[in-house]
């Protein structure tokens, strides 16, 4: 047996279990498609979330990750601290905190979710990226770019990775394997882990423009969603930070992106802005699945995305691998580890809780409901000088919507009813 | 008698002190002339620095180097809370107010010409917190385990005896002499128990008296970077000190003036909101709320040694100018450590002394060889001061440390200006 552990993916996930793998003394392979591994090709948040905050009733706690993080400012450093898993990574690459969360209206009425506190950061994933593939490789992993982890297949007393890269294909034996390649995971799919899940919806699709020279006139450190029906009824605009004085907007589709930009109110903030970069993602090729129950197969472990029905969150991808490889490492002592990660992983992630379900399909609910800019004006209207998460206190302004706009509270019942319909189908057995 | 140990002053350090000093299991009383202990009534930035740039020009620019507490620090942003750690004196605080990310650091000139002393948009390099919340916190602790509070009491002096120490402190039933085995001076810039032990008497006094004033505003618009902390120098209405701008609670700030001599705050301050690049920002603002602080007779050099018999000296009760809040805290935590070590018969003053001497900037001859150059205010004309920073906009750096490495430049473009300039060299 050539490995002990063969990862297959080289994004946070998989650069942490192949760093961490390593660092205990684990013979450790790790393929990753790219040839330029650290090189973000594909859109993302790239937020390190301290406060999280759902749109559920339920308060505050995680749309992703659930189990608390910290970040810890150091002189010209910073450490991202994982206190459940128990560990720490330390960061020397860009990080700017967001203070506000802020949603738009057409006619750019402002709710604030979050106000003049930082709840999370903006980090420089490709940094964050070289930082973790520099200590896998001081580690001692074995590295191989360029690499297609195509399938894998549990044997007696270990594992068999198919990858295929540059001279070709060839067998990799290993005695565990991370399945660590995102949400459209071919080794999830490989050992039939797909079969159990269920298609929630069709793919969902992220188009994302790097911009310099915008003059947004909102508060710096803002994450800003803007809602305008005209431009797209069921997709928001999220504008955020990306190092130096660049920003970033992405949707689910060009058209919106560059529609949001031509829209009176809006395009003021674009005049003198250039698009740097495009990227584009789609999270779950196959559709948007129910996740993965238990991220274990024989001897493939799941983390991240792969398991996910979107995102576990860079914090989540990163804590999954940790706590995967101590759970392997436990196995190879001859000890239980698996199921101690499979318990993990069902209470680490909030997509493993119902609530979570019922928050998304709300949030669809809403934007099912509101149909022209005019409707959001007045929603948003009504709730503009609190602070919070505008779907809870739209829900709880229904009896002025009742009296003030009959139709659209209508549409609101409806929407509501039909997510109960989706959360059913969502949380069934 | 008596206690283990009295604390002069309810501040950061004092409240620090009789915190760890009643959980480490000392018999603890703390003295404070104010009736609310933890309330603010003096000017105070309430900054908590982590990465610090100083004005030294020896120091390559983005470099950190402390103007005031040099040992490390770092805040920890929880869920739900703030955390500073202290790693080298070894604590945590918690903190659970308000505070507001500093990531911008601008020296900006009268005309508007600004320089940035760390990249901008780049890293938080300090936070604004509610000092206030923080001794609020750190009291209630220190109550609970088990210090006793004496409010509305003031220290008049103290004097070593044999085996302790006696501090006469006086409250509305009039005059007292409180004994213990060892006490804290934490009484602040001007320390009367300093005074009292005649620690004064070797220390030079550098300028004239300072003053401070803090005008917290509502609706201040400045032009700047949101989150920037603005050191302003317009000589023309200010000789003797910068305008300041620093972040305070719910999105207001506080406009800073420093002055001394005969200058009166309040007509600096009206001058400065009537100054053609400033005026706009103060349209909307309303003054809420006016705090000052001063240090009398003037700035003195530090103490070099902060212990005398069975009295420890600390924070800026020994110190020029401040230690800032981070440094009065850990010298609170340091000073019972080292009480706590003699009372148990081994040697802590010592290292106490040692501690102090390396933990502050002031007690560094390169900090005093850089901190009286260039003070552009005093020499310069308000077009010199806008030619000066105008040469170094968008470059990172401090800028009289850019200008101490451009000399040259200067002499060839204004030689007049380079010779004010080099007159403020130290001769070594």
């Amino acid at each position: 047996m050539k490995y002990d552990l063969i990862v297959v993916g080289g994004g946070p996930g998989g650069l942490m279990a192949a760093k961490q793998a390593a660092e205990d003394g684990l013979k450790v392979a790790l393929v990753e498609r790219k040839k330029n591994m650290t090189e973000i090709s594909r859109s993302c948040g790239e937020v390190f979330y301290i406060r999280k905050l759902s749109a559920s009733k339920a308060g505050m706690h995680g749309d992703g990750y659930i189990e608390p993080v910290s970040l810890e400012v150091q002189d010209y450093k910073t450490v991202f601290h994982f206190p459940g898993p128990g560990f720490s990574i330390e960061f020397t690459g860009a990080v700017k905190p967001y203070i506000n969360w802020i949603e738009v209206a057409p006619n750019k009425t402002a709710v604030y979710r979050r106000k003049n506190y930082i709840w999370g950061y903006y980090y420089d994933k490709e940094a964050f990226l070289e930082t973790l593939l520099e200590g896998a490789k001081k580690a001692g992993a074995e590295i191989m770019p360029g690499t297609i982890g195509l399938s894998a297949e549990n044997t007696k007393d270990g594992v068999k990775v198919q990858v295929r890269g540059p001279s070709g294909d060839q067998t990799l034996e290993g005695k565990k394997a991370i399945a660590a390649d995102g949400t459209s995971s071919l080794i999830v799919e490989s050992i039939g882990l797909n079969k159990k899940r269920k298609v929630l919806g069709p793919p969902m699709k992220m188009v994302e423009y790097e911009l310099e020279g915008t003059e947004i006139d909102l508060p710096n450190c803002s994450w800003i969603q803007l809602c305008v029906p005209s431009v797209n009824r069921l997709m928001t605009v999220f504008v955020g930070q990306r190092a130096g004085e660049r920003m970033f907007m992405a949707t689910g589709a060009e058209e919106t992106l560059q529609g949001m930009m031509n829209y009176p109110t809006f395009k003021p903030w674009f005049r003198n802005a250039k698009i740097v970069k495009k990227t584009a993602v789609t999270a779950g090729g196959g559709g948007v699945r129910t996740p993965v129950k238990e991220p274990v197969e024989g001897n493939v472990y799941v983390i991240g995305d792969a398991g996910s029905p979107i995102e576990t969150w860079i914090q989540g991808a990163v804590a999954s691998a940790y706590m995967a490889v101590k759970a392997i490492e436990k196995e190879l002592d001859g000890k239980k580890g698996a199921k101690g990660y499979i318990n993990w992983w069902q209470q680490a992630f909030y997509f493993n809780k119902p609530e979570y379900w019922k928050m998304v399909f709300g949030m669809f609910a809403l934007a099912n409901a509101w149909q022209t800019d005019d409707d959001v004006n007045y929603l948003y209207g009504l709730i503009k000088d609190k602070v919070g998460v505008p779907q809870i206190m739209i829900e709880q302004n229904l009896e002025q919507i009742k009296t003030g706009r009959p139709e659209l509270y209508k549409r609101i019942k409806e929407g509501y009813a039909q997510a109960d319909q989706m959360m059913a189908m969502a949380t069934a057995p | 008698m008596k206690c283990d140990l009295i604390v002069v002053g309810g501040g950061p350090a004092g409240l620090m002190a009789a915190k760890q000093a009643a959980e480490d299991g000392m018999k603890v009383v703390l003295v404070e002339r104010k009736k609310n202990v933890s309330k603010i009534d003096r000017a105070c930035l309430q900054t908590f620095y982590i990465h610090k740039i100083t004005a030294s020009p020896e120091v390559e620019a983005g470099k950190s180097r402390a103007d005031g507490y040099i040992d490390p620090v770092s805040v920890e942003l929880l869920p739900d809370r703030c955390r500073f750690h202290f790693p080298v004196p070894g604590f945590s605080l918690d903190y659970e107010g308000s505070y507001a990310p500093y990531y911008h650091w601008i020296d900006l000139s009268p005309s508007g010409h600004m320089i940035h002393r760390h990249k901008p948009n780049d890293k938080v390099w300090a936070l604004f917190y509610d000092k206030e919340v923080l001794l609020a916190g750190i009291l209630a602790a220190a109550q609970k385990a088990g210090a006793e509070v004496l409010a509305e009491t003031i220290a008049v002096g103290a004097e070593n005896v044999s085996g302790g120490v006696k501090v006469r402190v006086r409250d509305r039933s009039g005059e007292r002499i409180l004994e213990a085995r060892a006490a804290i001076a934490a009484d602040g810039i001007n320390s009367t128990i300093v005074e009292s032990l005649g620690l004064n008497k070797e220390r030079k006094v550098m300028s004239p008296p300072i003053k401070i004033v803090d005008y917290e505003m509502e609706g201040m618009e400045t032009s700047l970077p949101k989150f920037s902390m603005p050191w302003i120098t317009v000589p023309s209405l200010s000789p003797y000190g910068n305008y300041g701008i620093c972040l305070r609670p719910e999105g207001r700030q506080s406009l800073w003036v420093m002055t001394s001599g005969n200058l009166v705050p309040s007509e600096l301050l009206d001058k400065f909101m009537k100054y053609p690049t400033f005026a706009p920002w103060f349209r909307k603002a309303k003054i809420v709320r006016r705090t000052a602080a001063s240090a009398e007779p003037g700035l003195r050099t530090p103490i070099k040694v902060p212990v005398t018999g069975n009295v420890v000296i600390v924070g800026d009760a020994g110190a020029p100018v401040e230690t800032w809040i981070q440094g009065a805290l850990a010298c609170g935590f340091q000073a019972v450590k080292a009480i706590k070590k003699e009372l148990e018969g081994q040697k802590g003053f010592p290292e106490y002394v040692n501690w102090w001497q390396k933990a502050f900037a002031f007690n560094d001859p390169h900090y005093w060889k850089v901190a009286g150059v260039f003070p552009l205010n005093y020499i310069c004309t308000d077009e010199e001061v806008d030619y000066l920073y105008s040469l170094f906009e968008g470059r990172i750096g401090c800028a009289t440390g850019m200008i101490a490495k451009n000399l040259t430049l200067i002499k060839q473009q204004k030689p007049a200006l380079y010779d004010k300039l080099t007159k403020t060299l130290p001769s070594g």
